[in-house]
C-alpha cells in the first residue's frame, strides 16, 4: 500500500468511525425520548436538581465549603431560570438551605430567599432561612429587613414585622427606610407611642428628604389625634360629659374647625371614652 | 552537611521544575481561573466571590496534585531507578538526603504556588477591585503553601518505605482524613466514651489539614487572630519535622 493510500485509508477509518458514533448517539437519544414518552415523564422532571441533605453535603465538602456553595448557587440560578415544570420550584428552598448551611456567610442567597420564595409559595421556608441568616450574619440589616417584609406582606403579622424592621434599623449601615417601615408597622399594629417616637426621630434627623417629610406627616397626624383627645377631655371637665361628635366641639365653639388629617385618614371618635383614632386607610 | 542538603535540594528542584507534567497542571489551574470569569458572569452579581473561590480552589487542587505527584515519586522512584545509589554511596547521611529532597520539593512548590498566586491576584485585582487583595487573602495563600509543605513531608514518609503508587494512595487517604477532622469531631459527640477517645486520638495525631484552610474565611475578608497564625506556622513546622524524622527512620531500615 502506497503512503497516499495509507493516508486515505486512515482518514476513511476515522470518518466512518465518527459516522458510527453519530448513529449510535442519535439512536440512543431517540430511544430515550420514546422511553420517556411511554412513562409520560417530562424531560424537565429529569432536570430537576437532586439535592443531598444539608448534613451529608456538610460532611463531604472536605473543606471546600465556599466553592461548593458557589456551584450550588449557580445551579439555583439555572434551575430558577429554566422554568417550573410543576408550577412550583419544588427544590428551591432545599437548594438555598443547602447553600446557606455549608456557607453561612454567603449573603445573597438569603436576600434571594426573602425575595423569591414567598412568591413561589414557600413563606414559612423563607422565614426559616432568614431566621438562620439572622444568626449567621448578625451585622447584616438586609436579612431582618427581608423577614420584616414577609411578615408584613405575606403573614400580615404587623407586630413581628415591626420588630424585624426595628432590628434591621439597629444594624450598621441600615438605611432610613428600615426605621420608617418599622414605625409604619408599629402604627399598623396600633403601638402608636413607639411609632410616634421613631417618626419623630426620623423627622428630626433623617438625611433622606422623602422619609423626613413622610415622618413629619405621621408626627402631625399623632399630634392632631392627641390634641383632639385633650380638647375632648377639657370639654368633659366643663360639661360633665364627652362631646357626642367631634363636630359638637365646633358647634360649641370650643374649636374653630376640625382640621383635616395630614395623612388623609378618616378620624374616628368614641363618645363613650373620648378616644380619638384614625382608620388606617385613606378617606 | 548543609552543603550536601543544599546540593540535593537544588538538584531536586531543577529536576522537578523541568517536568512538563507540572507545567501542564499549572496551565490547567490558569484555565480554571479563566473559567471562573465566565461562571462569575452568570452568578447574579456574585462574580467577585466566585472568582476568588475558584481561584483558591485552582491553586489548592492543582497544588495538591503536584505535591502528591512530586512527593510520591521523590524517593521511591530514585530507588527503583537506582539513581539514589551513587548519591547515597557518598558520605551523605540518609537524613540529609531526605531533608534535601524535602527542601527541593518545597522550593518547587513555592515557585509554582507563587506563580499561580500572582496570576490569581492580578486577575482578582483587575476584575473585582484591588481592595479584595488584603491580608486575609494573602494569608490564605500562605497557609495553602504550608499545607503543601506538610503534605510533601507526609508523601516523603510514605515514599521512603513504599512504591510511588502506594505512596500516592496513602497520601490521598491521609489528605482526605486530614480535611475531614471537623466531621470526625462532630460525629463522635454522641458516641460512647471509648470510641470518642479513640477518634479524639486520631483527631489530634493525624495531620489536621483544615488548620491551613483559611480560604472559606478569606473570601469574606475574615482575618485569623495573630496567635492563630503563630500556632498554625508552628504546627506546620513541627509536623514537617515529625514526618521527616519518621521518614528518616523508615528510610534507614530500607536495604539498598
Amino acid at each position: 500500500m502506497s503512503s497516499k493510500m495509507k493516508i486515505v485509508f486512515n482518514l476513511s477509518v476515522v470518518v466512518l468511525s465518527f459516522i458510527g458514533v453519530y448513529y449510535l448517539q442519535f439512536n440512543f437519544d431517540q430511544l430515550r425520548i420514546k422511553h420517556i414518552k411511554s412513562f409520560k415523564i417530562s424531560t424537565n422532571e429529569l432536570l430537576e436538581p437532586a439535592i443531598p441533605s444539608e448534613d451529608s453535603i456538610k460532611k463531604l465538602t472536605f473543606g471546600q465549603n465556599t466553592l461548593i456553595a458557589d456551584l450550588l448557587w449557580l445551579q439555583t440560578i439555572q434551575y430558577y431560570g429554566s422554568g417550573d415544570p410543576y408550577g412550583k420550584y419544588r427544590q428551591l428552598p432545599k437548594l438555598i438551605n443547602a447553600i446557606t448551611t455549608i456557607d453561612p456567610k454567603f449573603t445573597y442567597p438569603y436576600s434571594f430567599a426573602g425575595l423569591i420564595l414567598p412568591n413561589e409559595g414557600f413563606v414559612d421556608e423563607a422565614l426559616e432561612i432568614l431566621s438562620n441568616g439572622e444568626q449567621n450574619l448578625p451585622q447584616n440589616w438586609e436579612i431582618p429587613y427581608s423577614k420584616g417584609t414577609i411578615l408584613y406582606i405575606n403573614k400580615k403579622d404587623y407586630k413581628s414585622a415591626a420588630a424585624s424592621y426595628s432590628n434591621a434599623s439597629n444594624k450598621p449601615g441600615a438605611p432610613d427606610k428600615t426605621k420608617f417601615l418599622s414605625a409604619v408597622q408599629y402604627d399598623r399594629g396600633e403601638n402608636y407611642q413607639t411609632a410616634m417616637q421613631i417618626f419623630q426621630n426620623l423627622a428630626d434627623k433623617s438625611d433622606n428628604q422623602y422619609f423626613k417629610d413622610r415622618a413629619k406627616l405621621f408626627v402631625d397626624h399623632y399630634l392632631l389625634l392627641d390634641s383632639l383627645e385633650k380638647v375632648c377631655k377639657t370639654f368633659k371637665d366643663k360639661e360633665g360629659r364627652y362631646p357626642r361628635t367631634l363636630n359638637e366641639l365646633v358647634q360649641k365653639k370650643v374649636v374653630n374647625e376640625i382640621p383635616a388629617d395630614p395623612l388623609g385618614r378618616e378620624i374616628k371618635y368614641d363618645s363613650g371614652t373620648g378616644k380619638v383614632n384614625a382608620n388606617l386607610e385613606k378617606k | 552537611m548543609l552543603n550536601s542538603i543544599r546540593v540535593i535540594a537544588l538538584n531536586t528542584y531543577k529536576e522537578s521544575i523541568r517536568d512538563r507534567i507540572l507545567l501542564v497542571l499549572v496551565v490547567f489551574s490558569i484555565l480554571l481561573f479563566g473559567a471562573s470569569l465566565f461562571l462569575g458572569s452568570i452568578s447574579l452579581d456574585q462574580d467577585s466571590k466566585i472568582i476568588i473561590d475558584m481561584g483558591f480552589f485552582g491553586i489548592f487542587f492543582f497544588g495538591v496534585i503536584i505535591t502528591i505527584f512530586l512527593g510520591s515519586s521523590a524517593v521511591s522512584k530514585e530507588i527503583e531507578q537506582k539513581t539514589a545509589y551513587p548519591v547515597l554511596a557518598r558520605p551523605i547521611r540518609r537524613s540529609w538526603y531526605l531533608t534535601g529532597k524535602f527542601f527541593g520539593i518545597a522550593m518547587t512548590l513555592f515557585v509554582l504556588t507563587l506563580f499561580m498566586s500572582l496570576i490569581f491576584i492580578v486577575l482578582v485585582g483587575l476584575r473585582t477591585g484591588w481592595s479584595n487583595i488584603d491580608i486575609a487573602l494573602t494569608l490564605a495563600l500562605f497557609y495553602t503553601y504550608l499545607e503543601f509543605c506538610v503534605l510533601s513531608s507526609l508523601m516523603l514518609l510514605f515514599s521512603s518505605f513504599s512504591s510511588a503508587v502506594m505512596s500516592a494512595i496513602y497520601g490521598i487517604a491521609f489528605f482526605l482524613i486530614g480535611h475531614s477532622t471537623p466531621t470526625i469531631v462532630s460525629l463522635i459527640q454522641t458516641a460512647p466514651k471509648f470510641i470518642r477517645n479513640v477518634f479524639l486520638g486520631i483527631y489530634y495525631i493525624f495531620p489536621n489539614f483544615e488548620k491551613f484552610n483559611l480560604r472559606n474565611d478569606a473570601v469574606y475578608h475574615i482575618k485569623p487572630y495573630t496567635g492563630e497564625v503563630f500556632f498554625t506556622v508552628g504546627y506546620a513546622l513541627l509536623y514537617c519535622f515529625i514526618l521527616l524524622f519518621l521518614a528518616n527512620l523508615a528510610f534507614k531500615k530500607q536495604e539498598l
